[in-house]
């Protein structure tokens, strides 16, 4: 017996159902940062339950997904790196890292 | 490499009840993770979140991926972003937060997303019978033939983008030259 | 030599010249001497090739009927004889393609379509020729005047560009072989009178009113336009009704087509509009008005233009359609009758004026009501014979009026001249015999031309008694404010200014020059068309080499069921008669003369009496003719009828339009950009620089696409 894909993408879904919302009503660059995180991972999620339920019609089509996520694994980190020195930027420039205070490109 | 059946017998015997503890369990931090005023608190229950979905692919076989989620995740991203958050001296974030218009259309909108990729993934059953599914699925070796195999470009390509965004925290991150 | 194909070239040549000369005269390229000497050649250049032409024609055009078999889209030649007269055509380019057109045709219930093909098609009779003559000689030889009369103006090269245009657009209205061609060149000569009447465009021309001379220049083109209105109405028709605009085709579809009672109507109508044309390019009444004002431009213009060439393409396309004449007697009757009122009614206006070339200008139109006369009453031959010989004399004189104006410091007012005779000889004498000439003192050209067309209007077929007396007294009026203007300029005491008489002499050769050949022009040519009635009294027969020649353009072919419109029956069809209606006998030709001598006479007599001895008994009777002088010197007044029953609502209307145009039209544009910019101030409100706001639009944006992607 075997873990019900469907239900993994379901749990994917509330989870970056969540991160998407932390994004649109947070303030804090951090959080903003974790709720990117949170999306990631649950496309992760998504990504490997999906290859859990490819047929193996050869020994490396099936890893498709696994190795995808993979990749997204390590794009996160790199984004993660980014993001986390904007902050840094973002602080020295306006001593808080209220994420509305960077508005300058505007109408 | 050790099988994780080993340790985890009561995860092989009912996958399918400890998968939805750990959802929970994902859940539950996860609604943490946004609500609460605390940077460091939310940090910790995002490895929480983190740790969870490591779980969770080890419960779909997915060991080699679980094993990295947890190190590189859980190891190194959220260390990363604990430092900053004591680097910036980072407290408690203030009150008067976005306007509750924000708050509830954000709210709606994504219960509106949740449901409606819910309703389109609910119907996504085991597709294929037990016997079919591939051994190698989440093995070490596996992986590497595909990551140097018909992944190889990807691959390398990411690697790059690793440097580069190595290159670019550096370049943003530091003092500017005339401080 | 053959030449004849390639007539299609004289109109190329000036407008080469004024592609050449308006180019690099504005670019500063061309300067002085050079400007005169490119218009000079160009316009040179036509009246060789029109020359080598007419005698190339003159020798028959029999030598092209091979070609024009070998190539019959091309060329077509048509061989003299009783049926038609000789021409030969060239069809250079397509213009409208075939296409179809319905045909009213003759009979209620028969349509039939047609298939209108335009080409740009040159053709040359003996019509085309004596126009390419006049046009090409005359105006070359007013080119060479203006080299002297424009000497210095700032806009030397403008004028001559301007002038060169003219030559082309004129040609190209004499050589068309269809109606279209020749509106090309129609309008295209409007064009010029308007560039040229405003050439000095913001001096002003009427003390009185504040008008420029570019408002004259205006007041001519439109008015020009209103009778070109009247003009494409009669060819449209024609498309309707014939189904081609050729003129051979025309012709011969008109003569054949006449045994239909109703085509007298239809016919007689396509006249009138046709004539009304003529009356706005030709200045008759009602739309002469702007005549008299285009004496705002130079004087070489007003002699070119408004007295050789121009305003004699109404009578040209009066000839030119004379088979449609023939067969509207309503309409030939009304070309009369408005010819010798104008004759009459311009003579009067021409007696009170005190600008020498007003004068000239109602002259002009005195005379051109002359030629229309002639061309109503089915004296083709001799309408244009006084084209010809007024083209002469009536150059001369204004080229004359301008060697006055130019040495009297630029005023044409004639109470400040007197006694030029003195100082300005050859002007004065060339002037003296063109004024001979156009009082009618035989044997100069004008007696034998004026004269002719009087005669006919007795005796013709289609005149009337009353329109010889109008002509009659319209001649002793012109005889008489000729004399009155030589007078007032040549004789007497100078009434210049110090500064004027200090410099007074005797204009440069280059402009003396030109007024001998003409005058000897208006001398001379009277013989070439000597009519029949003069050569009886000598002795000799029919003597009119100018008829013999012209005749066979404008002869009266096919049949007619009755004359002036008759409801006939089929039966009672006669051919068209022309000619005299009874022939007058010796002593009856001697009467006539005898009239035109005393009608001379009586003209200059009263002339002398009145104004000889330095003004002396104008002077004293004019207290006495003070209403009458104002009414004639106002013209009648008829500028100010003009100006109230015509214009004032015309600009109500146009001001009107102004409003709408504004508010309406300018209301919508202005709306739609309103539209688009306060729709950007709102979507930029969007742009708030706040990235949460961004990835709340972003999810709603997701969510709507799944909605819809699971519908």
């Amino acid at each position: 017996m075997q873990v019900d894909p469907g239900s993994v993408l379901v749990l994917s879904a509330i989870l970056f159902a969540i991160g998407v919302f932390g994004v649109i009503s947070r303030r804090g660059a951090v959080v903003l940062l974790m709720g990117v995180e949170l999306m990631l991972n649950a496309g992760n999620l998504a990504l490997v339950a999906a290859a859990r339920v490819t047929p193996a019609g050869g020994e490396l089509g099936a890893m498709d997904g696994q190795v995808l996520a993979f990749l997204v694994l390590a794009i996160a980190a790199a984004e993660a790196a980014v993001g986390l020195a904007l902050v840094i930027a973002l602080f020295r420039h306006k001593g808080s890292v209220d994420v509305d205070l960077a508005r300058m490109l505007r109408w | 490499m050790i099988s994780l059946a080993t340790l985890f017998p009561l995860a092989i015997a009912l996958p399918q009840a400890a998968f939805w503890g750990l959802a929970l369990v994902a859940v539950v931090a996860a609604l943490g993770v946004v609500l609460h005023r605390n940077p460091v608190v939310e940090a910790l229950l995002l490895v929480v979140v983190l740790l969870a979905v490591a779980g969770i692919y080890a419960l779909l076989h997915a060991w080699f991926l679980a094993v990295l989620q947890v190190i590189v995740y859980a190891g190194a991203i959220v260390v990363l972003i604990t430092f900053v958050i004591m680097l910036l001296n980072l407290g408690p974030e203030a009150r008067g937060g976005p306007g509750p218009l924000t708050v509830v259309l954000g709210g709606l909108l994504a219960l509106a997303l949740a449901l409606l990729v819910g309703r389109a993934a609910a119907g996504l059953g085991p597709r294929v019978a037990d016997a079919a599914w591939n051994p190698q699925f989440g093995k070490v070796a596996a992986m590497g033939k595909a990551l140097f195999g018909a992944w190889f470009w990807p691959f390398e390509i990411v690697s790059l983008a690793l440097i580069a965004a190595m290159v670019g925290a550096v370049v943003i991150a530091k003092r500017r030259l005339e401080e | 030599m053959n030449v004849l194909p390639y007539i299609w070239l004289i109109p190329l040549f000036p407008l080469a010249g004024f592609l050449v000369v308006g180019t690099l005269w504005t670019m500063g390229v061309l300067r002085g001497a050079w400007v005169h000497r490119v218009a000079v050649t160009a316009s040179a250049l036509a009246f060789v090739v029109s020359a080598l032409a007419v005698w190339d024609f003159s020798g028959g055009v029999e030598r092209y009927e091979s070609l024009a078999s070998s190539a019959p889209g091309r060329y077509a030649v048509t061989v003299g004889g009783e049926e038609e007269a000789s021409r030969f055509s060239v069809t250079v380019a397509e213009w409208v393609p075939a296409g179809g057109t319905v045909l009213r045709g003759w009979d209620p219930g028969h349509r039939r379509w047609s298939d209108l093909r335009v080409g740009w098609k040159f053709s040359l009779d003996a019509l085309t020729a004596v126009m390419l003559l006049v046009v090409t000689f005359v105006g070359t030889l007013i080119h060479v005047y203006s080299i002297g009369y424009m000497a210095g103006d700032p806009g030397y090269g403008r004028f001559f560009a301007y002038l060169n245009l003219f030559m082309a657009m004129m040609l190209t209205l004499v050589l068309g072989g269809n109606l279209l061609v020749m509106f090309v060149g129609w309008e295209g000569v409007g064009l010029c009178s308007y560039l040229l009447i405003g050439f000095f465009y913001d001096q002003p021309f009427d003390r009185e009113s504040g008008l420029t001379c570019a408002d004259a220049g205006r007041k001519a083109f439109i008015t020009n336009r209103v009778g070109d209105f009247g003009f494409l109405l009669g060819a449209l028709l024609l498309v309707v009704t014939f189904g081609t605009l050729d003129f051979d085709a025309l012709s011969a579809a008109i003569n054949g087509a006449s045994g239909y009672w109703y085509a007298a109507p239809l016919l007689t109508g396509i006249g009138v509009l046709l004539f009304v044309g003529a009356t706005g390019k030709s200045a008759q009444v009602p739309l002469y008005v702007w005549l008299p004002d285009a004496m705002a431009g130079p004087t070489p213009v007003s002699a070119l233009i408004h007295a050789a060439t121009m305003v004699t393409a109404g009578v040209y396309m009066l000839s030119r359609m004379s088979a449609l004449y023939w067969h509207a007697p309503g309409a030939m009757f009304v070309v009369a009758v408005v010819g010798a009122l104008t004759a009459l009614f311009a003579a009067t206006m021409g007696v009170a004026q005190y600008d020498i070339k007003k004068v000239l200008a109602y002259s002009t139109v005195s005379q051109l009501g002359y030629m229309f006369l002639g061309a109503g009453v089915g004296a083709f031959v001799a309408a244009v014979f006084h084209l010809v010989t007024h083209a002469f004399f009536k150059a001369c004189l204004f080229l004359g009026s301008g060697s006055v104006i130019a040495r009297c410091g630029h005023t044409n007012d004639m109470r400040l001249y007197g006694g030029l005779k003195k100082w300005m000889p050859v002007t004065y004498w060339t002037f003296l015999v063109s004024t001979l000439a156009i009082a009618g003192l035989a044997p100069l050209s004008g007696f034998m031309s004026k004269d002719e067309i009087l005669a006919q209007s007795l005796f013709s077929t289609r005149g009337h008694w009353l329109l010889w007396l109008v002509g009659t007294l319209g001649a002793v009026l012109t005889s008489f404010y000729m004399f009155r203007a030589v007078w007032m300029t040549f004789h007497g005491r100078n009434r210049s200014p110090e500064w004027v008489r200090e410099q007074l002499r005797e204009s440069p050769r280059v402009m003396t020059g030109v007024l001998v050949v003409l005058a000897l022009g208006a001398a001379t040519l009277g013989l070439i068309g000597v009519p029949h009635g003069v050569s009886r009294l000598v002795g000799l027969g029919d003597v009119n080499w100018f008829a013999h020649v012209l005749h066979p353009v404008v002869a009266a072919r096919g049949v007619v069921s009755a004359a002036h419109g008759g409801h006939g029956h089929g039966a009672g069809e006669g051919v068209l008669r022309e000619g005299f209606r009874v022939h007058p006998t010796y002593g009856q030709e001697w009467g006539l003369f005898l009239l035109a001598l005393g009608v001379f006479a009586t003209g200059l007599g009263l002339a002398w009496w009145a104004y000889g001895n330095d003004m002396a008994r104008a002077r004293a009777l004019a207290p006495r003719f003070a209403y009458v002088r104002r009414l004639l010197h106002r013209k009648w007044f008829v500028d100010e009828l003009y100006g109230k029953l015509v214009l004032k609502p015309f600009y109500a209307i146009a001001r009107g339009m102004d409003v709408f145009d504004r508010w309406v039209v300018d209301g919508a544009v202005n709306f739609a950009a309103a539209a688009s910019e306060l729709t950007g101030q709102v979507v930029k409100l969007f742009q708030d620089g706040i990235v949460r706001h961004y990835a709340l639009w972003l999810l709603g944006g997701a969510v709507a696409v799944l909605w819809m992607m699971m519908r």
